[in-house]
């Protein structure tokens, strides 16, 4: 159980010119459950790996409390990983698998055999404990690799995508018991993903990378709210915030100062039949199942709006956008946001 | 007639001509009383079997050989695995002088080694040094047989490690380095990694079966290395040298004068000497597969 500080922490691959992970001021409380999001290459692992030790930062320091861990090795750190592979050793039972921690690290096993059943019960894989991974499909190695990495109560606990590989029925079902874990287990998370459901609906903060760089770390519904940056607007949601050039909406919206992009969301938009803000015309429409996607023609940008699946809008019609100006977000030049 | 299996048939006479007709043909041969002296093939049953298993010189050097194959097998195995770790565990430049020089012996002729490794050439200089040189009043009695035949499992496992080196390089390199540093995450020490992860990888690839297969039923036709010890011993031309292998015994056969030629019962042992190698690599296989899974 142990809060996790970077300070400035960087690191740059030999043979590379860019950082892969750049300048990070991050604090991670105890207990907490932190999403580190990003695309791909962003340097998510990179950041993950360098809290777990296993690479050596280029620059700045990683406290796990107040013990500066820059120079203690990963077998020393008192942390578990599960990684996007599962990484199980092949040769061993679950069983062993399981137990490897405790025996590896040679600490007390008076009572392994029941805590092995307890954690394999709990992850629901008893009756897999004589298998070996091989013969495991991937949703349950990820389950024995999950058991593997709580068994010996780490003070943090770092996840490197490990749901990536199984199929989306698997991975929602164990995003919910993942979440579980953390409320029953008590200790820090630290879990990296570059799906944002995953990210939604596990965190309880949101550390956005892109780059190598942190741009933002807050609640979930506060980044998708409240983005401080344009390039945050376009990465979350589905689809993303629409962004139109200030010049492409004329004078019917009032902006701040600064602003040259504003942004609004599909869903905050409704088509409407009385009062408008803007008029545009249908250039096409997408069916998502569950809603409705139309691009609509502005001027010259286009802007996507979210309506109910079952209306009707054929490609050439003009419709009228309503929404209400709190939607609205302001983005300067350089993508940040105007206050 | 099944049209597919008439495509098989150029093939199977090209196996059956090269591979199992020979073999076959040796076989009959053996079956019969066949030299220099009776030219004449006359069938004479198992007799040259009968004689040959009865005759304590071959029986000797199928002991040498079983001891010469199962210890230079065991012992380049277990160098490699140190050689593989040696080279995947230093840094870049070490690595390529360490696998440029280790792979040197491979390339060196087995004739050669066999002359290098003797008393003559490498025991009289050592010895010399050790008596004379540093003055330690000990040498190494070459002539002893505990001494003379671990020097020639020494030597031909210096001829062969750098093959298991290559071979269990690329078997560490070809361990997912998730695996590895799961165990460094989960506590385990440098040589917990290894016991637990790294060996069990060695011994269960295919790759390694393989070699041990193919180093297995090559050392059973060593011949080099023992013959070259034959003129150190001073019984070069003796049957039955303490250092004779099978392969030796049958050369010898071939060359003496004191023979005449006794074509039929070499070939007989060089079916028994198939027959023990087949079988010890089945039983390496056997054994090999059931630590597969
Ligand atoms: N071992 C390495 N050596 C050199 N470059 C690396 C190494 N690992 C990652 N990188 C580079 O660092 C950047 C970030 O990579 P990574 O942290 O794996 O991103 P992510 O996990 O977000 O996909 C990438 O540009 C990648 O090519
Ligand atoms: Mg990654």
């Amino acid at each position: 159980m142990s809060s996790v500080t970077l300070k400035k922490v960087s690191k740059r691959f030999t043979n590379s010119d860019v950082d892969a992970v750049s300048q990070v001021d991050l604090e991670i409380e105890n207990k907490e459950f932190l999403v580190i999001l990003g695309p791909s290459g962003s340097g998510k692992s990179s950041l993950l790996r360098l809290i777990a030790g296993l690479e050596e930062a280029s620059n700045g320091e990683v406290y796990f409390g107040n013990d500066l861990m820059n120079d203690i090795s990963p077998r020393e750190r008192d942390i578990s990983m599960v990684f996007q592979n599962f990484a199980l050793f092949p040769n061993m039972t679950v069983y062993e698998n399981i137990a490897f921690p405790i025996r590896a690290s040679g600490k007390d096993s008076t009572n392994l055999d029941s805590e092995v059943k307890k954690i394999a019960s709990m992850l629901q894989i008893e009756s897999l404990l004589d298998r070996k991974p091989g013969e495991l499909s991937g949703g349950e190695q990820q389950r024995v690799s999950l058991g593997r990495a709580i068994i010996k109560k780490p003070k943090v606990f770092l996840m490197d995508e490990p749901l990536s590989n199984l199929d989306a029925s698997l991975r929602s079902e164990l995003r919910t018991e993942i979440k579980k874990l953390h409320e029953e287990l008590g200790i820090t998370f630290i879990y990296v993903t570059h799906d944002q459901t995953e990210a939604m609906s596990m965190a309880d903060r949101i550390a956005l990378i892109k780059d190598g760089k942190l741009l933002q770390v807050d609640k979930p519904d506060v980044l998708y709210n409240n983005p401080n940056h344009s390039w945050i607007g376009s990465f979350l949601g589905m689809p993303a915030m629409n962004l139109v050039n200030s010049s492409d909406l004329g004078d019917s919206i009032s902006t701040k100062k600064g602003t040259t992009v504003v942004g609004i969301r599909p869903e905050n938009i409704t088509v409407s039949s009385g009062n408008s803000k803007l008029t545009g015309s249908v250039i096409s429409t997408e069916y998502l199942g569950d809603s409705q996607i139309l691009n609509v023609k502005i001027a010259n940008s286009v802007v996507k709006v979210k309506v109910p699946n079952d209306s009707k809008f054929s490609v050439g019609t003009d419709v009228n956008l309503d929404f209400s100006d709190g939607d609205l977000r302001f983005f300067s030049d350089d993508g940040k946001t105007v206050r | 007639m099944r049209v597919p299996y008439l495509f098989l048939v150029p093939a199977l006479v090209i196996i059956f001509l090269a591979l199992i007709g020979p073999v076959f043909q040796s076989f009959l041969l053996s079956l019969s009383e066949f030299s220099l002296v009776n030219p004449s093939q006359t069938p004479v049953g198992f007799q040259n079997y009968i004689s040959l298993l009865s005759d304590s010189v071959f029986w000797r050097a199928i002991q040498v050989t079983l001891l010469l194959v199962f210890g230079s097998v065991f012992l380049e195995f277990i160098v490699g695995i140190f050689l593989a770790l040696l080279i995947t565990s230093s840094g870049q430049r070490a690595r390529t002088w360490f696998s440029s020089i280790f792979v040197i012996p491979i390339a060196i002729a087995p004739i050669v080694t066999g002359v290098l490794w003797s008393p003559n050439s490498f025991f009289d200089d050592l010895n010399t040094l050790l008596y004379y040189g540093l003055s330690l009043g000990t040498y190494i009695d070459t002539s002893k047989p505990f001494t003379y035949y671990s020097i020639i499992v020494l030597s031909d496992a210096w001829i062969w490690a750098p093959l298991f080196m290559l071979v269990t390089v690329a078997v560490i390199r070809s361990i997912p380095k998730e695996q590895i540093e799961a165990a460094e995450v989960m506590g385990a020490s440098s040589f917990t990694k290894f016991q637990k992860i790294t060996f069990p990888a060695i011994i269960a690839s295919p790759a390694i079966v393989v070699t041990l297969l193919l180093r297995t039923a090559d050392a059973f036709r060593m011949f080099e290395v023992p013959y070259s010890w034959n003129f150190w011993l001073g019984q070069d031309s003796q049957l039955g040298a303490p250092v004779d292998t099978v392969s030796v015994l049958m050369w010898k056969m071939f060359s003496s004068t004191l023979y005449d030629f006794p074509i039929a019962q070499i070939t007989a042992m060089a079916i028994l000497l198939l027959a023990v190698t087949l079988t010890t690599c089945a039983l390496v296989l056997r054994r090999s597969s059931s630590l597969l899974d």
